[in-house]
């Protein structure tokens, strides 16, 4: 028995699910404040399409550095408070996809501080982590970071997860990944996670909408110099025989780009226009 | 409560014994919620060695010893967390020292972090 699914995109500010999921029709809200429009294809009058599949790509543009560490690069992270040294670890600078994006000699992820209830911070303390990236043959790597403080309102027992995001592209020491300085309340932390990525550079996310829904998020990453294109998400959704879309509807591609460099962004969909007036016969097959 | 936070750090090349990492006598209103170890070669190698021998004395009495590795990426190694729960308490008069022995002459980090809150 072969069994056959379908997906419907309704026009309703629904997010649609596969039948016989039993799943109930949710509100979807983005997981990304998406700030560029990459670009559309409307279904021409006249035309109904049968989309095919859908493909989104990043990459970067001319970069003038290597994002991978050729020599094996170090880089160490210090926990500070207020300034003074609390904790060192090292972070060794390695090829990383998007399932592995995490390795540190002190793996945040499977070895938590479990400070149990908490360390309190008062009204002023700083807490920070910092790293030194250092150049390597002539060239400093760029790696991103991504840092979060796990921790509670002292007062009132509210959750306060601090979270910062950054690329850091030099080889002065000291750089900071995330700093927190503690409000009147206090802050009681509970943990510390860390991350760094290095090649198969991070790009942020893209999103596809139909008829203004949002139907997928992406993860993007770049080629990072790798042949093996298997390790590098990019983003072909196929549709088997075809998403129906009536003339006038749109597939649209937006991206959050996370930083400051020349890069493109791509959505290609792929599909077949069958004239409206013709029926099941006529169609014309498009790359968008 | 407040959080008291002890960290000493040393870069070894010599395998001279009982080298000291960090040494603190903790006051009798603070507890010991965690012990962070780490040890880790100065120039990376992703060869799996043998780091060295690290101590855990209270009052001069040992009470700890383990090994720490340098492994290769895939494997983390080279940092011991040792979770107390709510915490130990100390008399006042009770030093803590944290020491490590190397295994080479090779340029080594240690360091060590003691997680305190106050009773």
């Amino acid at each position: 028995m072969i069994d056959y699914k379908s997906l419907k995109i309704d026009t309703s500010s629904k997010r649609g699910v596969l039948q016989d999921l039993g799943e109930a029709w949710t509100t979807r809200v983005p997981f990304v404040g998406y700030t560029n429009k990459v670009g559309a294809y409307t279904v021409p009058s006249g035309y109904n399409t049968k989309i095919k599949g859908l493909m989104a790509i990043a990459d970067d543009e001319n970069i003038a550095l290597p994002r991978l560490g050729a020599n094996s690069l170090v880089f160490t992270v210090l926990f500070q408070v207020n300034g003074v040294n609390k904790m060192e670890f090292r972070v060794p600078a390695f090829a990383a996809d998007f399932n592995t994006m995490m390795r540190t000699d002190f793996n945040f992820n499977d070895s938590f501080i479990r400070l149990f209830d908490g360390l309190q911070f008062v009204n002023g303390d700083v807490i920070r982590l910092v790293t030194t990236q250092p150049a390597s043959a002539g060239l400093v790597p760029q790696i991103h970071w991504d840092a979060t403080f796990l921790g509670k309102d002292t007062t009132t027992g509210d959750d306060n997860i601090q979270k910062a995001e950054t690329i850091i592209t030099v080889s002065t020491a000291t750089q900071v990944i995330i700093t927190y300085t503690v409000p009147a309340n206090g802050f009681t932390l509970r943990n510390i996670f860390v991350q760094a990525s290095t090649e198969g550079f991070y790009k942020g996310f893209m999103a596809v909408l139909v008829n203004g829904q949002l139907v997928l998020e992406l993860p993007m990453q770049t080629s990072g110099y790798r042949t093996t294109a298997g390790k590098h998400f990019r983003g072909f959704i196929p549709f088997f025989d075809g998403l129906n879309l009536a003339h006038g509807s749109t597939i649209e591609y937006l991206c959050n780009p996370i930083e400051a460099l020349n890069q493109k962004f791509g959505g290609y969909t792929f599909g077949n226009e069958i004239q409206e007036a013709v029926g099941s016969g006529g169609e014309i097959s498009h790359v968008f | 409560m407040a959080q008291t936070i002890n960290f000493g750090a040393i870069t070894t090349t010599a395998t001279t014994a009982r080298q000291d990492i960090l040494t603190t006598t903790p006051g009798a209103t603070l507890k010991l919620k965690t012990i962070v170890m780490s040890g880790f070669l100065t120039t990376w190698s992703a060869t799996e060695a043998n780091l060295g021998t690290v101590f855990l004395q209270v009052g001069g009495v040992d009470k700890m010893e383990f090994r720490i590795q340098n492994t290769d990426n895939d494997t983390l190694a080279g940092i011991v967390v040792i979770p107390l729960g709510d915490g130990l308490l100390f008399s006042g008069a009770e030093a803590i020292l944290i020491e490590v022995t190397p295994a080479a002459v090779t340029s080594m980090r240690w360091t060590a972090t003691l997680f305190f809150d106050t009773v």
